[in-house]
């Protein structure tokens, strides 16, 4: 008898310790390609060979913009992970339907978790007053340069642009041209991408001419108003006077200035790192250069967790994105990334200095937080930029004047704004 | 009474052989139901409807439809579409008779080998293809720019420049053409000449097929008649290709209507100023980067009756000069 009961006591405590150590598995959707990957990937196995009985697997979804789609499809095949790295500006795609989860209730245990989160950051994971997610990969635009370039042309490495007159200036002497005229080198290429960032980097050109792309309750774009409208003339003037190549995409952009054919051009901080390991000649980082104002632009993504998670998954979710986050990580991934930290007490931290003296190109980004401001989301952003992008390709073409295209683009966007409010 | 008897079993034996096909065809049509006949009606249903994919889909009756057809960026599309076609569909036929008559004499020394040689871009997944040629006609590190530059020329943005064609030609003489006649981008004749490429293997094997079951008797009255080589081929070879040549035109036109993977893979956002943006490709964006899932459905029905009205076309007026043997 009193061995049948050890028995079943013994059986019921195995069954117990398994529930209450029972793996919990969570699915990770990421938009962390090549470079990035790999940083993430070692986070990713440190959490799991840190938190027994949490099991997290990460897995690639493609590009910003892919994810949302894959995840629009993952909540109607009701086949959804648990946690997602979206892009900040496509945040609110999903909470206009109630997808992720709000965070309130775990941060209002953890008092003094949000307030060590850099305050712009945060605020572009508040919607309408709640958290729905942690900032993790955030941004900013920078100017990258290249040094030796400079050098070669007489210049002081150390001395970026600091105004758009001393950058067309500088962009003037960095441009080479062969005997028939015909333009070896480029001295600037603010270039455009096409695709999931569209309009990302001509954003900040509006900005620090002192105008917006749209109103604060976002209803109206103002792309149509002198503020952009003389930003856009400026650009195309670049192309206009021969400083930057005309006939380039983003992508061939990207690969004449790593090949040393371009000098200068905007580029997000969360490439320092993997531009100062591949590029065979010396790296400088600036602030963008200012205008009217300073201004940059924040970009990259946040880590949310889904609202149908289960409560048990809920919690360990939640350990897991702040574990991410957290002031040892959110170094970790900016040293290896370029990323910014995330979280005051890393930005004031010893180590910070420790990574800077290493890898001086990374500060600089440090520096412009103070003057980088957030992008306007709405649940059409994607159609939206995509819009814009095409205003500011026709006139790089020559097709429209500034005005037209972007009295166009105002017009086309005002109208998305505006069917986006009837739904 | 065994009369009646056997009407019974005979109307059974009715029943379970009526039973039995049906249970034959099931597989078959459990399968198309769930994968293309439930799509493709539901797909219907939301053409009526403005639909993002999160939230409830509303009724909003021919109202996609309109839209399509009023917006210009949809006839842009179309007309970049009918760019591609008639890049891709005259040079496919007439290379692709062009190998087929080279590599007929099946008696010569490696025929086969160069049979697979000219098949093997048919088999070549089109998105590796497009890479491909993305690297040949890359504006920096591109084989084709590395080629003009060695030969003295100036290097040409092959996929980023968005003058159409005909326009170019007509630039040396400062005269602006009205759009339609502009002509394909230089980044839509790249990607026309990667559906060329891919279409001449196809059209190579069909023709062969073709010419092999051209009787040597047609040939050999015509020589006694003192028909020269290409009388011959313009009197007979050509008429009694043309079922062949009428089947290529089908199967290629419905095809290049289609045509989606190399300027995904080739120009991602949709080539400069939208030129290679064709009709595939512009509802795929509307469906799966802007979410007007209900409005790319009513495009896709539109591309649909397009088709078909092509086909029915094709069949009716076309087909009369077909020469069945």
């Amino acid at each position: 008898m009193v061995k049948r009961n050890s028995f079943l006591i013994v059986a019921v405590l195995l069954l117990i310790t398994t529930f209450a150590f029972a793996n919990v598995n969570l699915v990770f959707w990421h938009s962390m390609s090549d470079y990035q990957k790999p940083a993430l990937d070692k986070l990713v196995s440190e959490f799991n060979s840190t938190h027994p009985g949490i099991h997290v697997v990460a897995i690639y979804e493609g590009n910003y913009d892919q994810t949302v789609t894959k995840l629009k499809t993952a909540f109607l095949s009701k086949n959804t992970p648990d946690i997602v790295q979206l892009n900040i500006e496509h945040l609110r795609i999903f909470t206009a339907n109630h997808q992720l989860l709000d965070l309130s209730k775990f941060l209002s245990k953890d008092p003094s978790l949000k307030s060590d989160f850099v305050d712009p950051f945060w605020k572009t994971v508040v919607i309408n007053g709640k958290p729905y997610a942690l900032p993790f990969n955030i941004s900013c635009l920078m100017l990258f340069y290249n040094e030796d370039l400079f050098k070669k042309a007489g210049l002081d490495p150390n001395k970026a642009p600091k105004t758009w007159k001393e950058m067309e200036e500088v962009a003037k002497k960095l441009t080479v041209r062969a005997p028939n005229g015909r333009a070896t080198q480029y001295g600037l290429f603010w270039g455009v991408s096409g695709e999931d960032t569209a309009f990302y980097q001509f954003e900040p050109l509006i900005w620090q001419n002192g105008g917006k792309v749209f109103n604060s309750s976002m209803t109206k774009c103002l792309v149509d108003q002198p503020p952009a409208v003389e930003t856009l003339k400026r650009w195309k003037s670049w192309f206009d006077e021969g400083i930057s190549p005309a006939n380039m995409n983003y992508q061939e952009g990207i690969q004449a200035f790593m090949m040393g054919k371009i000098a200068m051009g905007p580029m997000t901080s969360g490439g320092i790192r993997y531009a100062l390991d591949n590029l065979p000649w010396d790296l400088g980082v600036a602030m963008l250069p200012s205008h009217k104002a300073t201004a940059t632009t924040l970009g990259g993504g946040s880590l949310a967790i889904l609202s149908n998670v289960s409560l048990g998954k809920q919690k360990a979710a939640w350990e897991f994105i702040k574990w991410m986050t957290n002031t040892k990580n959110t170094l970790y991934w900016y040293e290896n990334t370029g990323y910014l930290p995330v979280r005051k007490s890393a930005l004031s931290s010893l180590q910070i200095k420790l990574i800077w003296k290493k890898f001086p190109q990374l500060k600089p980004a440090v520096e412009a937080i103070p003057y980088a401001r957030p992008r306007p989301v709405n649940v059409d952003i994607i159609e939206i930029r995509h819009t814009l992008f095409n205003a500011i390709e026709e006139v790089r073409h020559g097709v429209k004047n500034p005005q037209q295209a972007f009295d166009d683009a105002a017009k086309k966007v005002d109208e998305i704004l505006k069917s986006e409010r009837q739904k | 009474m065994t009369r009646k008897k056997n009407l019974v079993i005979l109307k059974h034996q009715k029943f379970r052989n009526f039973i039995k096909g049906y249970i034959f065809i099931s597989p078959t049509a459990l399968i198309l139901t769930v994968f293309v006949f439930f799509p493709l009606i539901y797909a219907f249903v939301m053409s009526f409807h403005t639909w993002n994919m999160s939230s409830a889909p509303i009724y909003t009756g021919f109202q996609n439809y309109v839209t399509a057809l009023k917006s210009v960026d949809f006839w842009n599309s179309m007309l970049y579409t009918s760019y591609y076609i008639l890049g891709v569909l005259p040079l496919s036929l007439i290379l692709g008779l062009f190998f087929a008559l080279l590599l007929r004499d099946s008696t010569m020394r490696g025929t086969s080998i160069y049979r697979m040689i000219y098949f093997m871009p048919v088999v070549t997944s089109p998105i590796a293809a497009a890479m491909g040629f993305n690297w040949i006609f890359e504006n920096q590190m591109g084989i084709a720019n590395h080629l003009i530059e060695k030969l003295g020329g100036q290097p040409v943005s092959w996929l980023s420049t968005p003058t159409g064609i005909l326009q170019m030609l007509f630039n040396h003489f400062n005269v602006v053409l009205p759009k339609v006649l502009q002509g394909p981008s230089l980044a839509m004749c790249v990607i026309i000449s990667l559906g060329i490429w891919q279409n001449i293997g196809y059209a190579t094997v069909i023709y062969l097929a073709g010419l092999q079951s051209i009787s040597d008797t047609y040939y050999e009255a015509a020589s006694l008649d003192g028909a020269t080589k290409w009388k011959k081929f313009w009197h007979i070879t050509l008429p009694l290709l043309s079922p062949s040549t009428f089947f290529l035109l089908i199967m290629f036109t419905i095809a290049s209507f289609q045509v989606f993977g190399p300027i995904q893979i080739m120009t991602p956002a949709g080539g400069p100023l939208n030129t290679t943006s064709v009709i595939v490709f512009y509802l795929y964006k509307q469906a799966f980067s802007y979410y007007n899932m209900g409005y790319a459905m009513a495009v896709a029905f539109l591309l649909m009756g397009i088709i078909l009205a092509m086909t029915i076309f094709q069949f009716l007026f076309l087909e009369r000069k077909v020469n069945y043997e």
